[in-house]
């Protein structure tokens, strides 16, 4: 029924996408329920506003046809769920009347100086526990700032594809690093979970 | 995997997303990842740390991140004080002024008198490799000083008896006492009552390295005592501070 309602959706049948909401819903929220069973963040919430988002993705996927719509939805809404938990987390994490005599005053956000001093310290020891292969290709690309073509052709790579995937495995071992370090949380101040932003840049470019 | 860690909605178009930032990418698979991130929160994390760490890394300090952070000044100081107080802490003599860690407070340098008492060894004394000096503070008017040791093994009922006289405040004994045991050292300036109780006297012993470093650790030398404080007070100081 799920798959029927979604085909409809794709197919612009109206109601379709009232259909689809009510057939994923009791799913969705005993997906979300024991994920939040010990806050006091409402599921009912979480699920709604994935649903929300599920269904203005849907609409303008027409090329996900053969999509498993029931399994896709599910991991929309656990992320979902792990982002509020995170976000959660990272709030308490923050005991900011011990640090506030130590941070330097200045203009900015205290909240914002701490977490930035902390992430350098984190990124630092990220990048140093690297190869040395990974170190070279992060610091040519964005500290020196070469380009991507120009730092295959350094390294004498057939195609600038493989030093995307090669930048891609740096960076998700990085990461790795970094979690490790005890950024857990930081990924989420920096404002995982929103794109937005993301393609206003691009926009720019 | 931690429960707390995304998964991707589709890891088939997932496992493209490092394609995003290719200019000769092909504009539907384009539009395809981004509306993926707009739902993945895993591919989103992904590239929201590229940002990031482009960020960080493009800034001016950015070639700071790929060194390895060295020791402040501070932090070199604090360990040479921790050095340098091991090593005064076996260089220095004992410190008898440190009575809060020992039970004998007074008589360490043969009575409490200060006028005339024997400068090493100290009451109670472990030595180590002792050349079998004893040294003692002057007496005005003094002839000569009489010198008496004697020795006593730990292990068996060996003994022995050397006697001296000398004019200059000082003594080593002879080869043959330096032996692992139990000492006893009275000095007395002739003439007799020069000084209020007559002669002085003090028991050590020469001992393995092992008694000796115990000795030295029970009876730290003030100065040795201090710079460790002040050390360690300096190192945690920076601990602290790092971590905050």
């Amino acid at each position: 029924m799920i798959q029927k309602a979604y085909s409809d959706l794709l197919a612009g049948v109206p109601d379709s996408d009232d259909r689809l909401y009510r057939l994923l819903w009791p799913q969705l929220l005993r997906q979300a329920t024991p994920f939040l069973a010990h806050t006091d963040i409402d599921p009912v919430d979480v699920v709604q506003d994935s649903l929300i988002s599920l269904l203005a993705y849907f609409r303008n996927s027409s090329d996900l046809a053969d999509c498993r719509v029931a399994a896709y939805a599910s991991v929309v809404v656990r992320n979902r769920c792990r982002d509020v938990l995170r976000r959660k987390r990272a709030k308490l994490v923050v005991r900011f009347d011990k640090i506030a005599g130590t941070l330097k005053s200045s203009l900015k956000d205290p909240l914002e100086e701490l977490v930035a001093l902390e992430n350098s310290e984190w990124l630092n020891e990220a990048i140093l526990a690297l190869p040395q292969s990974c170190r070279t290709i992060l610091k040519e690309l964005y500290y020196r700032g070469r380009t991507v073509r120009e730092l295959a052709e350094t390294m004498k790579l057939n195609s600038v594809q493989v030093l995307y995937y090669r930048r891609n495995q740096c960076l998700k071992k990085l990461k790795r690093n970094f979690k490790k370090s005890g950024a857990s949380e930081s990924i989420d101040i920096l404002g995982a979970g929103t794109t937005a932003h993301l393609f206003k840049n691009r926009e720019k470019e | 995997m931690s429960l707390l860690e995304f998964e991707c909605v589709d890891p088939k178009i997932g496992e493209q997303m490092h394609l995003f930032d290719d200019e000769s990418l092909d504009p539907d698979l384009r539009d395809q990842l981004e509306r993926h991130l707009a739902v993945c929160h895993a591919c989103s994390e992904g590239v929201h740390f590229e940002s990031f760490v482009a960020g960080r890394l493009a800034s001016p300090r950015g070639a700071g991140f790929f060194r390895k952070p060295t020791t402040s000044l501070p932090g070199y100081l604090a360990m040479t004080a921790v050095l340098a107080a091991i090593l005064l802490l076996f260089l220095l003599p004992p410190g008898y002024g440190t009575g809060w860690l020992t039970d004998d407070r007074e008589g360490l340098r043969g009575g409490d008198e200060r006028e005339f008492m024997i400068i090493r060894p100290l009451e109670g004394e472990v030595l180590y490799r002792w050349r079998g000096d004893l040294r003692w503070t002057p007496v005005v008017n003094t002839s000569f000083y009489n010198i008496h040791v004697e020795w006593r093994s730990e292990t068996s009922s060996e003994g022995a008896t050397w006697r001296d006289q000398v004019r200059t405040c000082q003594v080593s004994l002879p080869d043959s006492l330096m032996r692992e045991g139990a000492f006893l050292a009275i000095v007395k300036p002739y003439p007799e009552g020069l000084v209020p109780a007559g002669e002085r006297a003090v028991g050590f012993r020469r001992g393995s390295l092992l008694p000796f470093l115990a000795y030295r650790i029970k009876h730290p030398p003030l100065a040795s005592l201090a710079l460790l404080a002040l050390s360690l007070g300096v190192g945690t100081a920076m601990f602290y501070r790092r971590r905050i």
